[in-house]
């Protein structure tokens, strides 16, 4: 239960990836359709992995959060996003926040089965696979009505958590709409992500990014 | 020498030849520096006592590197050596140090030079001029001064210089400043008709009557013929009383005629427009100028210097400083996060093992309520009954852990910050001090523009002198023209510098004719001496150069004469000068001659015999006298000079240096 305070490889427990899954499904699943072949209990459905670890990898790498700001600031011109970048950068998140992820096949990878297991224990996400045995279309997560409360009240009963609980509603409020494959192009643009080799830790694009919003702000008041 | 006769005042005398009141005529002369009474010039000497020359010569020339120390003493010095082996560098070389700058020195011979020790006497004191080189470009130079040669050594080792210079054009100006200065000669001005504007010549054009031209040339002495500036030059050194004066105001003279002549009807407003137009166009000039500089050239290049090293070495320093300030940031970002992820870990631990287990991971199976009651009883897990070990301790003990190297790491964090910092005020501070430096660089080399600001300051003075007194003119009527108060019309101005003109020059005509008679006579002496027996007489006219009666011709130009009869009446005229002025004790040539092969193309060997012995016979008669020459033939000087008179290479094919 306790992490290694090593230099190289910064990786998070499993308690915190917990934290985060289930956040992230909380805020992110859909509203079960009626008469969907459901475990009991469900209120909610997360559709697909890849979508989920999409999402994850800007709740662990800020760095990449805050130029995903960015594009949707020129895309839009709302100076809010801008702002929220800002807020990034000139922190220390992108640094002490940052937790790299192995790049593996389709891209950001990390097993989530432990995480899962601690948030199947305590009945408050399943896993279900779609598609046939052997053939296993994609993986969905059903929040159940525990988990679902346990979420909602994690603001009041664990402030330390409060961080993961803000981030999550800013990254839902960004892709809502945004299909899992769109996501994963997405980081693609980033050529420190689509550059990275298998099997290693995708690099930081920090010092790019705070370029990046000195050259907007340079611009903005010549 | 004085100026008063029986008719009067100078100013007297132009008020009545120009019609035009006394007190305006001495306002002019006041304008135009004309004193009442001509006051004597200074003596004048000059002489070379020691040149030193190192380098290294290029490949072309044998290569290898030079020390080479030549001693002068005075009367007739010979340089020898056949052609190329830099007998004339020699000259050439003792020209950059006393004239301010080479003639015609041979470029790559220029380049391999390191440097050049001359020292020398002027007016009495001795002078040692030091000069560093580098491909031909003057570096450093200084000037010591003593009381004896023999102290020079001392004085360059200890004392201050009286000039130090880093560039060849501060060199040429500084030298000139001294040399007009130690030997009371004032700069040469003359109008140059075909600009339409006055000109001013400095040192080097004295200097042509101490190294005057090669054989051939047809100028007298000096570096030009241009406006009669040699026949002036020659006056200049016959000491005749106010020739820089004369010079001056028949220049002043020259631009007010040009002025009227050119608008036709003397305009007075124009007239003060254009001299309004000089004087706004001199004062901006001027004021262009940077200040003066606070300290030598010299000392703000090793300011310069001094600083840029203080700076890399400051700037070096805040690079570590700065990796160092990285490194202890990036440890506390890795202590921070370290502590993050526990706290974070053990409050979501708690969150989630609070809630009670509700099924197996794997199979979602139910936790029964014999599982949890086990759970409670004998702390064994509810879903795999393993059994329980409460771990809440070690991560207490840890996170203090955690927090004790955080705090740690921020302090590190925050002292690198502080010396990064200060680092970085170190830099800024130097990289103030060298801009500084370099401004100070700046100005003291924007010293060799001391000349022009000199000449702006006459140029200012003039043009003010000048609206002095065209000022009010055009409201006064021609009753008023005899009024003692107010300024002159363009026309009376012009009428008051003609009458100065024509009174300096009888002046001049009366008080010296006997004096320029002598030098005549002694120039047609000694150029029958020099093999010129036919010359019967020479006249230097008033206004112009020699005219030379000879084989029953009268009045022949010195141009007129062959290259072997201009040497000859070239070197007469400034041993006549120097001969006249010692037996008459006025201040005339300085005594230094430099003359280049006086075994030219055109002079055949027994004149050139013929030359040196004559030259011989007078340096013994006169005193003080110091000729350097150079010969391409070995055996001119055998039997006539010591061999401390004769610099020669080692052997006879061998370079001089």
């Amino acid at each position: 239960m306790t992490v290694p305070a090593g230099q190289d490889a910064p990786t998070t427990s499993r308690m915190q990836d917990a934290v985060r899954l289930l956040l992230l499904i909380a805020n992110a699943a859909d509203t079960l359709p009626v008469g969907h072949d459901a475990p009991a209990g469900s209120v909610a459905v997360f559709r697909t992995q890849v979508a989920l670890q999409k999402m994850d990898f800007w709740l662990r790498n800020p760095d990449y959060l805050a130029a995903f700001l960015l594009d949707r600031f020129e895309e839009t011109s709302d100076p809010s996003l801008r702002e929220q970048a800002r807020t990034i950068l000139e922190s220390d998140e992108p640094e002490v926040r940052r937790y790299p992820m192995l790049r593996y096949r389709f891209g950001a990878y990390e097993p989530l089965d432990e995480a899962l297991s601690v948030l199947a224990a305590a009945g408050l996400v399943f896993r279900r696979r779609e598609g046939t045995p052997g053939h296993t279309r994609q993986h969905n997560y059903y929040l159940t009505d525990q988990g679902q409360s346990v979420a909602r009240d994690m603001i009041t009963d664990v402030p330390e958590l409060k961080y993961y609980v803000d981030r999550v509603r800013l990254l839902v409020e960004l892709t809502g709409g945004i299909g899992p494959s769109a996501l994963k192009d997405m980081q693609y643009e980033q050529p420190e992500y689509a550059d990275a080799e298998w099997h290693t830790r995708i690099q930081t694009i920090a010092p790019r990014v705070r370029e990046r919003l000195a050259a907007i702000d340079a611009q903005e008041t010549p | 020498m004085t100026a008063s006769t029986p008719r009067g005042t100078l100013a007297q005398r132009v008020a009545q030849r120009s019609g035009i009141a006394v007190s305006h005529v001495e306002e002019v002369m006041a304008t135009h520096g004309v004193a009442a009474v001509a006051t004597p010039a200074a003596r004048r000497s000059m002489r070379v006592h020691r040149l030193r020359i190192t380098g290294s010569k290029d490949e072309s020339a044998g290569g290898g590197t030079f020390d080479r120390s030549f001693a002068f003493p005075t009367g007739i010095v010979m340089a020898v050596g056949s052609n190329f082996v830099g007998k004339t560098s020699v000259l050439e070389i003792i020209a950059w140090c006393l004239r301010g700058s080479p003639r015609e020195l041979q470029p790559n011979v220029a380049a391999w030079l390191a440097s050049v020790e001359c020292d020398a006497e002027v007016n009495g004191r001795a002078l040692g001029i030091r000069l560093r080189l580098r491909d031909g470009d003057l570096i450093t130079g200084t000037v010591h001064e003593a009381a004896m040669v023999d102290q020079l050594d001392h004085a360059v080792r200890t004392a201050r210089p009286l000039i130090t210079v880093s560039s060849q054009d501060e060199y040429a100006a500084a030298l000139q400043e001294l040399m007009l200065d130690r030997l009371g000669l004032e700069p040469l001005h003359n109008h140059d008709k075909v600009n339409r504007r006055t000109q001013r010549h400095g040192w080097p054009m004295y200097f042509g009557a101490i190294y005057p031209p090669a054989g051939g040339d047809r100028i007298l002495i000096g570096e030009t013929a241009q406006g009669g500036l040699a026949g002036r030059l020659l006056k200049v050194f016959l000491d005749l009383p106010r020739a820089a004066v004369l010079t001056r105001v028949q220049a002043a003279r020259d631009a007010v005629r040009g002025t009227t002549r050119s608008t036709g009807v003397p305009g007075l407003p124009e007239l003060q427009g254009r001299q309004q137009t000089a004087l706004t166009t001199a004062q901006s000039a001027l004021a262009a100028l940077p200040g003066a500089p606070a300290v030598s050239a010299a000392e703000a290049a090793e300011q310069v210097r001094t600083v840029s090293v203080l700076l890399a070495r400051a700037e070096e320093q805040w690079a570590d400083l700065g990796r160092t300030f990285r490194l202890a940031k990036g440890a506390r970002h890795t202590d921070e996060r370290a502590l993050t992820t526990e706290r974070e870990t053990v409050v979501a631990t708690q969150l989630f093992h609070g809630l009670n287990p509700s099924s197996c991971p794997r199979c979602e199976a139910p936790v029964t309520e014999v599982r949890r009651a086990a759970e409670d009883a004998d702390h064994v897990c509810a879903v795999c009954t393993t059994p329980l070990v409460g771990d809440e301790d070690d991560a207490a003990d840890l996170i203090v852990e955690r927090q004790a190297a955080l705090a740690a790491s921020t302090a590190a964090e925050t002292a690198a910050l502080a010396a990064w910092e200060q680092a970085e005020a170190r830099v800024n501070d130097l990289t103030g001090q060298l801009k500084n430096a370099q401004a100070q660089l700046d100005a003291a080399e924007a010293a060799r523009q001391v000349s022009d600001r000199l000449r702006l300051e006459l140029d200012v003075a003039r043009a003010e002198g000048a609206l002095a007194v065209l000022a009010e003119a055009g409201a006064r009527t021609d009753d008023d023209l005899h009024d003692d108060t107010g300024g002159l019309r363009a026309d009376q101005l012009l009428a008051v510098l003609d009458g100065l003109v024509t009174e300096l020059e009888q002046e001049q005509a009366a008080e010296s004719a006997d004096l320029i008679e002598a030098v005549g006579d002694e120039i047609a002496e000694l150029a029958r001496a020099f093999g010129m027996e036919a010359v019967t007489g020479v006249k230097i006219r008033l206004n112009s150069h020699l005219a030379i009666d000879k084989g029953g011709v009268t009045g022949q130009s010195f141009g007129s004469q062959s290259a072997g009869g201009r040497l000859r009446l070239r070197i007469a005229t400034i041993i006549a000068l120097l001969r006249v002025g010692a037996r008459r004790g006025v201040a005339t040539h300085p005594g230094l001659v430099m003359l280049d092969s006086l075994r030219a193309e055109e002079v055949q060997d027994e004149d050139a015999q013929e030359i040196l012995d004559a030259l011989i016979e007078v340096a013994a008669e006169t005193p003080g006298l110091q000729i350097i020459t150079t010969t391409a033939d070995q055996a001119l000087p055998d039997g006539r000079l010591d061999v401390d008179h004769v610099l020669r290479p080692a052997t006879a094919d061998a370079p001089l240096w």
